[in-house]
């Protein structure tokens, strides 16, 4: 014999939180009961009518929180960038390619630009996060 | 972090938090009803919750545990604005009805008993789950379902009787 609906249970339905077997019964239940049939409709309709009220208020925060992606140390590139920039001064002494100086020269920039921008971003953040 | 092998790192919680960003800034403004008081409120939940994050128990919902956290610092916020500053608020707002549609839903939630209040809030503007309800509210979910049910109720009947 099925279970009597409780009044709560429609709640439980129209936000999908009954399991498949109680939600069928509830179902049976409102399609032959006139006075659980207008509830149930009167219950969705608000819950609507609501749920997209309270998402006009959502909206991205501007807090400054740390990124959670992982980074390289800023030592570690500091570190690859001067021993970069040592290599491109000994190579000409070693009379190299200049192709090869050329890629060393520019890998050496690239990397210092990078310490730069990184050591930029992480004041930026760190002064809005005192704000 | 408890009752997981996953570790309680600050690169795992801040994963668990990014989705849940937009939901925490409606829920904050529809209690402290300013963008920039409810910016304040999540941001000092991030931060708290990282600091509390080895306590959290990650066989419950991690959106559950975290909204208990912004709840605080609403209420933190709340007690922390000048009692002029709040009666001048107060003011303003019965001076001019609500503007938006979420605003007016603020309003009526905010007449409402208290634990009705707060359960229509998580659910609609922070769109937690029963399980979430559950364990932002500490109380199982049979109850969550019954008091959110009576608390619909009790919104319908006093939009119902700010309509007449």
């Amino acid at each position: 014999m099925t279970k009597p609906i409780e009044p709560r249970e429609l709640s439980g339905l129209i936000d999908g939180e009954l399991d498949a077997a109680r939600a069928l019964e509830v179902l049976q239940a409102v399609a032959t009961d006139g006075a659980l049939k207008t509830e149930l409709a009167e219950l969705k309709r608000s819950d609507h009518a609501w749920s997209s009220a309270a998402a006009k208020a959502w909206f991205a925060p501007k807090a400054a929180l740390p990124s959670p992606g992982r980074r390289p140390g800023r030592a570690a590139m500091t570190a690859a960038g001067v021993l970069l920039l040592a290599a491109a001064w000994i190579m000409p002494k070693l009379v190299l390619a200049p192709a090869i100086m050329v890629v060393v020269h520019a890998t050496a920039l690239a990397i210092t630009m990078a310490v730069l921008v990184s050591t930029a971003g992480n004041v930026e953040t760190s002064g809005a996060a005192s704000r | 972090m408890s009752g997981s092998t996953q570790q309680a790192t600050p690169a795992r919680y801040w994963s668990l938090l990014q989705g849940l960003l937009e939901r925490a800034a409606g829920y904050a403004r529809s209690i402290l009803r300013s963008r920039h008081d409810a910016e304040d409120a999540v941001q000092q939940a991030a931060l708290r919750g990282l600091e509390r994050f080895s306590t959290y128990d990650a066989a419950r919902p991690f959106k559950g545990w975290w909204f208990a956290v912004l709840r605080n610092c609403c209420m933190d916020v709340l007690r922390s604005r000048r009692p002029a500053a709040d009666a001048a608020v107060v003011e303003a707002i019965a001076a001019q009805p609500p503007g938006e549609e979420w605003e007016e839903l603020a309003t009526a939630i905010a007449r409402l008993a208290p634990e009705h209040g707060e359960i229509l809030r998580m659910r609609y503007f922070g769109e937690l789950s029963y399980r979430e309800l559950a364990a932002a509210l500490d109380v199982p979910e049979g109850t969550v379902m019954s008091r959110l049910h009576y608390a619909r109720k009790a919104l319908a009947d006093e939009l119902n009787r700010s309509e007449r």
